[in-house]
């Protein structure tokens, strides 16, 4: 009883140190936030600011067009994590279960969107992009970005650790393999799927190379970009000091929605794939 | 492999179909055009000139190019093991009934939210070498400034710890739903046999997770061979050139110096690369499993 | 079975959300008056519609909206500006990238230092003939930075500032050190006691705290410092004359390199390893940083910080500073009708230049600005006006990104940071840079 009692200490323990190493950094984060300029350059460090302040949001809400950035990050991201769902899902099952001649070849041409650093092809894409007609609309900032073999990668590991006998079983009751993956598969992959979705949301929402080149237009600007170009300068070396109590409150309130997202989608976590009817 | 002969599910093609249509456009077209362009000497704007190998040979004796070969190696080997191994006991601890998982997992994600550029700009600001929030406690215990990112020697190794905070969420979520997909029974059949939760964890939850452990150390070590936004933001290539990985120098030779010909070929050696740690992590996979 | 479905419907109903955003967003031509920006639609048909980028950066590019958005309400010229908003660097890689796809801007925003290599590029209009057209003219202007505009005989740009480095000082820690504030350091000399004396240990527990100079180990301001120094010494230059060879490896750029070194390791006024000079005197931890102009915008958000500038000290033979010029370039359109709108609109940038030394710091170039009692009653741009005369731009070469680039493995952050960190002598850095940069120059 008593070992019971000195693991689960531990194991209080050690979720506290973790907890503790991550949250100090976004202490620091809401701290400089809700101090004036004045206070974040002191001398000695106050995790507490000595007067409380919102000016930094509100320079940020009020001088700049954030609901238009928020929006357009919002679609681009909306879109990117649809498309690649309904592009990665199949593939990864294609990938994982079924049968093709090349099957291999075609999976080493997924891998190497993983391998190439993105900005490597950025200039030609972006020429690519121009002919097409695609700059500075929505649909030119979604489109590259929903090639990225991740999801895919992901999916056919997944789908590859399910024990195979439900399929068969729904093959043997006459399911097409159309209908294996809409009845069989979807379902079991939900964890994947919600992993996927976080993933793809989160990246499509902080990426900054892609739209920094192809959206100049204030009408799709997206969140990161006037974050880092029109409120503060990411290079180190430069003129100008970044406004640290304005990056603060801008990242702050960028980050909402995407931890809205986590918070809401964490608890599919909870239910073991044996509660979702595999028995 | 599963005791059974197995059924055929039906034919690939149509459910690859839409994501190769996009893929070649926006990616395959672009991307490919790195090989032979990685000939020539482009500066964007007329038509790329042929030169042969020059581009290579002058990567391959540039005097920076062993330094920042090995920078790359260094970092990618360091990141992609803590963050696995860091990862997965992160999840498992994440996993266990506690008061407070909700928000100690919201904790460990949220990190991963914030964009790099922020991220990046935090940080450099906790570890300012003189008086920076992070000197300035271990003066008060009576440990001298750490060059956190001005010592050639350490710099690298702070971007380590900061990636850590940064992208850990990533591999814990990951982990965190693929021990989902762990058939429950199998842990009970387990603790019927009179196993210890650590006999369990070697015996079922690795080989279980064996795919995504997979999927995970590729994906860390690809992710880390391009370490790009962490340096150009906290760092940019420095002190001494000592964060400059592959990737670094070849942004800045396309985007800075606008030697598109010479990134290319930058970016053709880095993708060799890693097509060669891929396989052999995948052969050793392979090996494993038999 | 129900709720799987449930999830497929309400995929596709957000897929149907997001084509009819997407449908929406039809492809905004930057050069039409296209009905997509709120703004642009109130413009009247007949109004010539031009782009603008404005590349200066964060946080000072507000103040450059704040002119455009005037003009567009006040101008007679019948004009509309539309800005679109970058910073320098991808400035300069999506210029060539927008050129190349035939939609480059109508004007843009460019540093002196970046003009050799876009108009080697041809990417710029030769604008020489059309400048007495809209009232520019050479008698009207500063010399260095009218010359600056040129590249040979042929001028590519208007210039809007210059921005020399000089001398910024904390008054109150002057003051606490016993140091007149109203007679600021101006030789070497004096520029060392006064550092000696702001550097001190303020609490007592045995570490010095509070140091004489900021100056960073890395980036782009040691090497303008260090290369000040050097055109401080009659007859020295960083290149030969044709630009060709390196020219800075000599007994003067060795000593103005000891020097810098020396004030940190020797006298120790400088904070080893200085990352932020800028926070770090804001801080109050250094009394003293050498900057340009931009930085006042961040010291005037400190409440409570007092501080004066100074023309930088000569510590050598002579008057000589660093400085760049922010100017205004034509890309290539061939469109006569919008040239014409985009000199207008750089011609009210130019009368309007008061603005933007009043809001940003920079200092006018135009000499009706610099007289007037306006400008005269901006304290802290003084010191910098001293210096103009006297102010050095980098050597115009085409390949001036990767001579004088900020990045760690650009040759001249390569000697500051060697030097500075102690990880060479400067003679040795001295000879390692001036190989590298003999190596660029060949290409």
């Amino acid at each position: 009883m008593t070992k019971k009692k000195t693991s689960l200490f531990f194991t209080y323990l050690l979720l506290f140190l973790v907890t503790a190493y991550y949250l100090i950094p976004i202490i620091v984060l809401v701290s400089t936030s809700l101090k004036p300029q004045g206070q974040v350059l002191s001398k000695t460090w106050e995790w507490i600011p000595r007067t409380f302040t919102l000016e930094n949001y509100q320079y940020v809400l009020q001088q700049f067009p954030y609901l238009k950035w928020t929006m357009n990050s919002l679609i681009v991201t909306i879109g990117t994590v649809l498309i690649t769902l309904m592009i990665s899902l199949p593939a990864g099952y294609a990938f994982a279960r079924l049968k093709m001649r090349g099957k291999n070849i075609l999976f080493s041409l997924v891998m190497l969107t993983i391998m190439i650093p993105f900005f490597a092809y950025t200039p030609q894409l972006y020429l690519l992009i121009s002919k097409m007609g695609l700059k500075n609309t929505y649909l030119g900032l979604i489109l590259p970005m929903t090639t990225s073999g991740v999801s895919i990668f992901l999916f056919r590991q997944f789908i590859q650790q399910l024990p195979p006998d439900l399929e068969e079983a729904a093959v043997l009751d006459g399911c097409s393999s159309w209908g294996v993956f809409f009845k069989v598969i979807l379902p079991l992959t939900k964890p994947a799927i919600i992993t996927s979705v976080i993933f793809t949301a989160v990246k499509s929402w902080n990426n900054l190379l892609w739209p920094l080149i192809a959206s100049s237009n204030d009408a799709v600007k997206t969140l990161p970009v006037g974050l880092s170009v029109n409120i503060f300068q990411v290079e180190t070396g430069l003129s100008n000091q970044p406004p640290y109590g304005v990056v603060m409150a801008a990242a702050l309130l960028s980050i909402i929605l995407p931890v809205l997202l986590f918070v809401f989608l964490q608890r599919y976590f909870v239910q073991g794939i044996a509660t979702t009817g595999l028995k | 492999m599963f005791g059974k002969k197995r059924i055929n599910f039906g034919s690939a093609g149509w459910f690859l179909l839409p994501y190769f249509l996009i893929y070649f456009v926006f990616f395959f077209l672009p991307a490919i055009s790195i090989v032979p362009m990685s000939f020539t000497e482009w500066s964007i704007i007329g038509t790329p000139k042929f030169i042969g190998l020059e581009n290579y040979t002058s990567i391959f004796s540039d005097r920076y190019f062993v330094k920042t070969l090995s920078n790359t190696f260094i970092y990618t080997i360091l990141v992609t093991v803590i963050l696995t191994v860091f990862g997965l006991l992160l999840a498992i601890l994440l996993n266990q009934k506690l008061r407070g998982r909700g928000i100690a997992r919201t904790i460990v994600i949220m990190p991963y939210v914030i964009s790099s550029a922020v991220a990046g700009i935090l940080w450099r600001w906790m570890f300012e070498r003189n008086f920076g929030i992070i000197n300035t406690y271990l003066q008060q215990i009576g440990l001298p400034f750490v060059g956190w990112l001005s010592d050639p020697n350490i710099a690298l190794y702070s971007i380590v710890i900061m990636n850590i905070w940064w992208s850990v969420g990533f591999n814990t979520v990951t982990f965190l739903a693929a021990i989902q997909g762990i058939p429950e029974e199998l842990y009970q059949a387990a603790q019927v046999d009179g196993a210890s939760p650590f006999q369990s964890f070697l015996y079922i939850t690795i080989p279980q997770l064996k795919p995504i452990i997979l999927y995970v150390t590729i994906l860390c070590a690809a992710n880390s061979f391009q370490m790009f936004d962490e340096a150009y933001v906290m760092t940019q290539g420095g002190p001494l050139g000592s964060t400059t990985t592959l990737v670094y120098k070849s942004y800045t030779e396309a985007f800075k110096s606008f030697r598109l010909g010479y990134s290319a070929a930058l970016s053709v050696i880095t993708c060799a690369i890693i097509i060669i740690i891929t396989l052999v992590q995948m052969k050793a996979n392979k090996r494993n499993d038999t | 079975m129900l709720k799987k479905y449930r999830f497929i419907a309400s995929l596709l109903v957000l897929s149907l959300v997001l084509v009819s955003c997407a449908s929406s967003a039809e492809p905004v031509e930057s050069v039409d008056s296209s009905d997509d920006s709120e703004a642009v639609a109130e413009v009247p048909a007949e109004k010539t519609t031009i782009v603008f980028w404005n590349g200066v950066g964060a946080p000072e590019n507000v103040v450059l909206t704040e002119l455009v958005n005037e003009y567009n309400e006040t101008n007679q010229d019948n004009v509309y500006v539309e800005e679109v908003i970058l910073d320098w660097s991808t400035l300069y890689s999506k210029i060539l990238l927008d050129f190349e796809t035939g939609t480059p801007p109508d004007i843009m925003t460019i540093q002196q230092s970046g003009l050799f290599q876009n108009v080697d590029l041809g990417v710029l209009t030769d604008i020489t003939d059309l400048m007495p057209e809209y009232g520019f003219a050479k008698e009207d202007f500063i010399e260095s930075a009218w010359n600056g505009s040129f590249i040979g005989d042929k001028q590519y740009a208007v210039p809007l500032d210059l921005h020399p480095l000089a001398l910024y000082y904390n008054v109150g820690l002057f003051e606490e050190a016993g140091l007149d504030p109203e007679n600021p350091p101006a030789t070497m000399e004096e520029f060392l006691a006064a550092a000696q004396e702001l550097t001190k240990d303020t609490n007592g527990d045995g570490t010095t705290d509070q140091y004489g100079l900021g100056l960073a180990y890395s980036g782009g301001l040691p090497f303008r410092l260090w290369m000040s120094l050097l055109w401080q010494h009659e007859g020295e230059e960083i290149l030969s004359g044709d630009n060709t060879a390196a020219a800075f490896n000599t007994e003067a750029g060795l000593e103005s390199l000891e020097f810098l070194r020396d004030l940190v390791y020797t006298y120790k006024v400088i904070p080893e390893q200085e990352q932020s000079p800028d926070d770090d005197f804001m801080k109050g931890i250094v009394g003293m940083v050498i900057s340009g102009p931009w930085s006042q915008f961040d010291f005037n958000t400190v409440d409570g910080l007092e501080y004066a500038t100074a023309p930088l000290p000569v510590f050598y033979d002579q008057e000589a500073a660093w400085a760049d010029s922010h100017m205004l370039a034509f890309p290539d359109t061939k469109d006569e009708t919008r040239m014409a709108a985009a000199m207008s609109f750089a011609s009210f940038l130019s009368d309007n230049s008061l603005t933007w030394t009043q809001k940003a710091g920079h200092l006018p170039v135009k000499l009706s600005v610099l007289e007037s009692t306006e400008f005269k009653d901006l304290e802290k741009a003084q010191a910098f006006a001293v210096t103009l005369p006297n102010a050095h731009y980098y050597p115009s070469i085409k390949n001036e990104s990767l001579v004088f680039g900020r990045d760690s493995n650009s040759p001249f952050v390569v000697l500051m940071e060697s030097t500075l960190l102690n990880a060479m002598t400067p003679q040795e850095a001295l000879n390692e840079v001036e190989s590298m940069v003999n190596e660029l120059l060949g290409q």
